[in-house]
Formats: C-alpha cells, sequence, structure tokens
C-alpha cells in the first residue's frame, strides 16, 4: 500500500511539476493592489524600451533536441500587461518620429535555478521633458515548467512587469493631461536608456577612409541601440550605415577624423602562404585595452564547406578579435576577420583544432563599399617590397562596444 | 546532376514566365538545421527546385534552412492534462493521460543567424497515451503529427517562392558572389 501511494506521489509530482499553465492577472499577490484613483487602462500615452536581444532570444537545447524561446514569451507577456494596463502603447524605436508622454526603460535579467526561472526586472520612468520621474525593482520567481511551451519564462515576465506598472501607477498616478504625449522617440538620448555598466559585446573596426568611415563584422554592430568607438583614450558614438548578413559585414559612420585608414590591396591579390598579421581588441575586460597583433599567413583561399568569399588565415584570434583587419606584411587590408573552427564542437569530435580561423575576402569588401560608395583607397605594393612596421594600420584600428 | 534534372522538370512542368522567376530564386548553398528527424523532411525540400543547394554538411554556409517544431501547451489543454494525469497516476497508468496541445513547425531562412524571413504553422491534437509511454514522458511526435508536418511542405514552398525577403537576398548574394 505504502508503495502505491509513493508511486502515485511521485507521478503527480512530476506531472505537476511538468506542466504550468499560463498565469491569469486578475490575482495579484497579498498587499499588492492598484489605487482607487487611477483608471484603467490609463490614457497616458506609453513607450517602453527594452533591449531588443530581450525580444529575439531564442536558443537551442542540444539535449533536448529543442528550440527554448523567452523571446516570444517576453513579448506575449509585455504586450498582455501593457495592454491591460493602458490604451496605448508602443516599444521604443530610436528613428522614430512616434510620440510619447511617458518612457519606460525596461533593464531585465534571467535568473536560473533547476526547475525555476526568475526575472528580475529594474526599471526607469521618464517624462516627455526626459527627466526621470521614479525608478524601481520588481522581480519573480516561478517554475519552468515545460521549457517548450515557454509559459514559466512568460509567467516571470507577467507578474515583474505587472507589479512594476502597478506600482508606476499608485505612485504617479499618471494621465494624458499630466504627461501629455508631446516627445517623438527620435528626440530621447538612447545614452539615457542603455544599460551603460556592461556592453553587450565588444569587437574590432577600421577605418577606410578620412570622413570617419569604419568598417567591422555585422555580428559586432548587430542589434545595438548605441555603439561606442573607442580610439585611445577618446571615446565616440557611431551610427550603422549599412549591413549585408550574407557578408557579415557592417559599415559604421562616425564624426571622427581618423589617424589613419587602411587601403584595399589592389585587385584583392591574395597569396596562398603570404604571412599576415590580424589587429584587434580581443578580451575586454581581460586584456589592457591596447590593440593586440597576431602573426600568421593565409592557410586556405576559401573556408569551410558551403561558405563563399572567405579565406582561412592562421594568426590567433580571440573573442572580440571580431570585424579586424586582416593586413599584409606591406600594410594593405586582406580581409576582415570573422570566425573560428569552434574548438568546442571539434573536440567532441575528437579533433583539437589550432588556428583555423575564417576572414571576408577583400574582393568582396571591395564590392560592398562599392554598393554603398564608400570611398577608400586601393594599394599595389611593389615586388618584393620590404616589411612595413605597421605603424600606419594601427592607428586606424579601434574598439567597438555595443550597448542595449 | 540531379540537381539540374530536377531543375528541368520544374521548368518543364511550368508556363515560361514561371519558369524564369522561379528559376532565379533558387537559393545558394545553405546548411540545413533542423529539430524535425532528418529523414522525415530532408530529400522533400531537397527536391523542391529552389531548395536543391540545401545540404547537411554546408557548415561554413552564410545562409541556413532552420526547420523548428515545439509544443504549446492551451490553458484547457494543461487542465485536461493534469486532470487525466492524476487520473493515470492514481490507477497506475491503467488509464490513459489526454494530451491536448498545439505543434507548431517554423521554417526560417537565416543568413548568419540573422532571421531573413520565417513561416510558421500550427495545429491542436488530442492525443490519448500511457503514463509510461516514451510518447507521454518526451513529447516524441505522434504519426498524425509528423503526417500533418509532411503536409505543410508544399506551403512552405509556396510561401518561400513569393517572399519579397527571400528574392532580395537572392539578389545580394548573386551581387557579391556571381563571376
Amino acid at each position: 500500500m505504502k508503495q502505491f501511494i509513493y508511486v502515485v506521489m511521485l507521478s503527480v509530482f512530476f506531472l505537476t511539476a511538468c506542466t504550468t499553465s499560463r498565469m491569469s492577472m486578475d490575482t495579484l499577490p497579498a498587499k499588492v493592489k492598484l489605487d482607487k484613483q487611477v483608471s484603467i487602462p490609463n490614457d497616458t500615452t506609453i513607450a517602453i524600451y527594452l533591449p531588443a536581444t530581450n525580444l529575439s532570444n531564442r536558443f537551442y537545447l542540444e539535449n533536448s533536441g529543442i528550440f527554448i524561446d523567452p523571446g516570444l514569451a517576453t513579448k506575449e507577456a509585455v504586450d498582455k500587461v501593457m495592454k491591460t494596463y493602458f490604451t496605448a502603447y508602443s516599444l521604443f524605436e530610436p528613428s522614430s518620429d512616434k510620440t510619447y508622454g511617458m518612457l519606460l526603460d525596461l533593464n531585465p535579467e534571467w535568473d536560473f535555478s533547476y526547475g525555476s526561472v526568475e526575472m528580475k526586472l529594474s526599471y526607469t520612468v521618464y517624462g516627455a521633458n526626459r527627466a526621470e520621474l521614479m525608478k524601481g525593482e520588481k522581480s519573480f520567481k516561478t517554475e519552468t515548467g515545460s521549457l517548450q511551451d515557454g509559459n514559466g519564462f512568460y509567467n516571470a515576465v507577467l507578474r515583474s512587469l505587472q507589479l512594476a506598472v502597478i506600482d508606476i501607477l499608485n505612485k504617479l498616478k499618471p494621465n494624458n493631461g499630466k504627461y501629455p504625449n508631446m516627445l517623438a522617440m527620435k528626440d530621447m538620448a538612447i545614452e539615457q536608456l542603455v544599460n551603460k555598466d556592461k556592453p553587450l559585446r565588444t569587437g574590432t573596426g577600421f577605418y577606410v577612409n578620412s570622413s570617419g568611415q569604419l568598417l567591422t563584422a555585422a555580428h559586432v554592430s548587430k542589434d545595438c541601440a548605441l555603439l561606442e568607438i573607442k580610439d585611445g583614450a577618446e571615446k565616440y558614438s557611431g551610427t550603422l550605415a549599412a549591413h549585408s548578413n550574407i557578408l557579415d559585414l557592417a559599415l559604421i559612420n562616425t564624426h571622427h577624423k581618423p589617424r589613419s585608414t587602411l587601403p584595399v590591396r589592389k585587385n584583392s591579390a591574395v597569396k596562398l602562404g603570404e604571412f599576415v598579421s590580424m589587429i584587434g581588441f580581443p578580451l575586454q575586460g581581460v586584456l589592457a585595452d591596447s590593440p593586440n597583433l597576431t602573426r600568421g599567413n593565409v592557410s586556405s583561399m576559401s573556408g569551410m564547406q558551403g561558405s563563399a568569399g572567405q579565406l582561412q588565415f592562421s594568426a590567433p584570434i580571440q573573442p572580440g578579435s571580431s570585424g579586424g583587419p586582416i593586413v599584409s606584411e606591406t600594410g594593405e587590408l586582406l580581409g576582415v576577420t570573422l570566425s573560428t573552427l569552434s574548438t568546442a564542437k571539434m573536440v567532441e569530435k575528437g579533433i583539437l583544432p589550432q588556428n583555423v580561423n575564417f576572414a571576408l575576402h577583400p574582393k568582396h569588401v571591395e564590392k560592398f563599399l562599392n554598393k554603398y560608395h564608400v570611398p577608400f583607397q586601393v594599394f599595389s605594393p611593389k615586388t618584393n617590397a620590404p616589411p612595413t612596421s605597421y605603424e600606419d594600420a594601427l592607428p586606424a584600428v579601434v574598439q567597438i562596444a555595443c550597448y542595449q | 546532376m540531379k540537381q539540374q534534372i530536377l531543375a528541368l522538370l520544374w521548368v518543364g512542368i511550368t508556363s515560361t514566365s514561371l519558369a524564369t522567376e522561379q528559376i532565379s530564386n533558387v537559393l545558394p548553398h545553405m546548411r540545413f538545421a533542423s529539430t524535425v528527424k532528418a529523414e522525415l523532411i530532408f530529400d522533400k525540400i531537397k527536391a523542391m527546385p529552389a531548395f536543391v543547394n540545401v545540404s547537411k554538411d554546408n557548415h561554413g554556409a552564410s545562409l541556413t534552412l532552420r526547420v523548428s517544431h515545439g509544443y504549446r501547451t492551451s490553458a484547457g489543454g494543461a487542465a485536461a492534462g493534469a486532470t487525466t494525469g492524476l487520473l493515470a497516476a492514481t490507477t497506475l497508468g491503467i488509464i490513459p493521460i489526454v494530451k491536448s496541445h498545439d505543434l507548431v513547425v517554423t521554417y526560417e531562412i537565416l543568413a548568419n543567424d540573422t532571421v531573413i524571413d520565417t513561416i510558421e504553422f500550427r495545429k491542436g491534437f488530442t492525443d490519448a497515451v500511457n503514463l509510461f509511454s516514451e510518447a507521454a514522458q518526451a513529447g516524441k511526435m505522434s504519426k498524425d503529427e509528423e503526417a500533418w508536418l509532411i503536409g505543410t511542405l508544399p506551403e512552405f514552398e509556396l510561401a518561400m517562392s513569393k517572399s519579397e525577403k527571400v528574392k532580395t537576398l537572392v539578389d545580394e548574394y548573386s551581387y557579391y558572389f556571381s563571376t
């Protein structure tokens, strides 16, 4: 009989642990309630700044063979809460003419422990005069449930945001008259909204002309609300001007007069085996913020199977090197650093790869620059020219930090 | 050779103008990635004229065709599952669990991890499964679900052939890589 009860209890536990439904917004935790003076849906026009990766967050669980989609759950939960409490809301777009009366800047962080998920949501509210109205933090921990349906993620966002919104409504008692819909999104400084404590990622870029246009890998500049360029002791912002997801290449405009620029080799004539240097700013936060220069050679004129427009080189690279230039002995651009062969994946297959790195061939860099009418220099080295000291190449290379 | 034959067959069974439009939309080398059993769909996708260049071994390709599937539980489905689950537990599995959920299959074209276009299909399924069966534990696809998933392939092909985003992608690819 005891065994029977144990089996039943275990089965019930298993079933309940695996099933999590989406929460209703009607039942609030004890002591939490909306002030009677506040009417909902509230007529204040509200905008929400949410880091782009929080909405696109999707990852693959290799062991289970399934995709987990916290981004979709976040999007749905935010929509549910905002449509319940406000008549009009929109997601903040930095270049939009759309106006708002109140701006809710969200900085969400996930925390995972066995079987549960927690959303830690810090927030700041701004008025249409750009002034900070209030800030706070809410969190909510719940069972993960079935990872596939994402209900655990949905519930964590739903409840933490609901608690934050209730706090805002109770404290500010907003309405369209008190916070008129008058500031265009494009007029709000994005620097005020992004989390500057830590960049989302860092990479490397290099100037191609004296107008301050630089190239980097597209995956470095992807989804960045703010691109900060670090050139020695100087810091300034850049804007994404063009990009190609196919090439993994991006053009960034700055208003900076560069100390040097990199020319592309004439006819993009890369030779198999020729010596190259890779210049980059790897391992941000670990190494000093000075450029790293590593040496190697062009080890293959093609990349991995199925790739197009890539070459392989052996100069060592690290995270943060992406977008950095591959430079010839005579100082011309021979490629843009894109990726490396995954050591972890290859080790699983019993292979330990060494310095198998990939760069975009300069022929395609030229095509990209021509497509967007970007001026650049072409340089033809003399045969048997003596190696240069990279004095011209080094100052053309900068560090790029991406913030959200 | 197989690719050429398929392309020729396609030309033969369509009008000239349509054939020209379709051929111009033949996608370049793509990596195939799927959470669905490859043997269920890979050959069928590979047989589509637009996707003749899809390969599981194109690890370096900048383009990817990703097919993923997942289950979404509705509130009603969760309640039914929990209730029948309790009954199944108390009867040590004699009474089956009634599982009611939506199966979602998503086809995506990606360029270096950026989703270019996507099409999603969703259908509700209700199955009675034994508490201790593999299907109950691991959420394996039933035969009906597999058949439905295969049935979404023609719609996926049609959607992609009409996709302006995919056409722009192919044009950009041609700009960079045509000789």
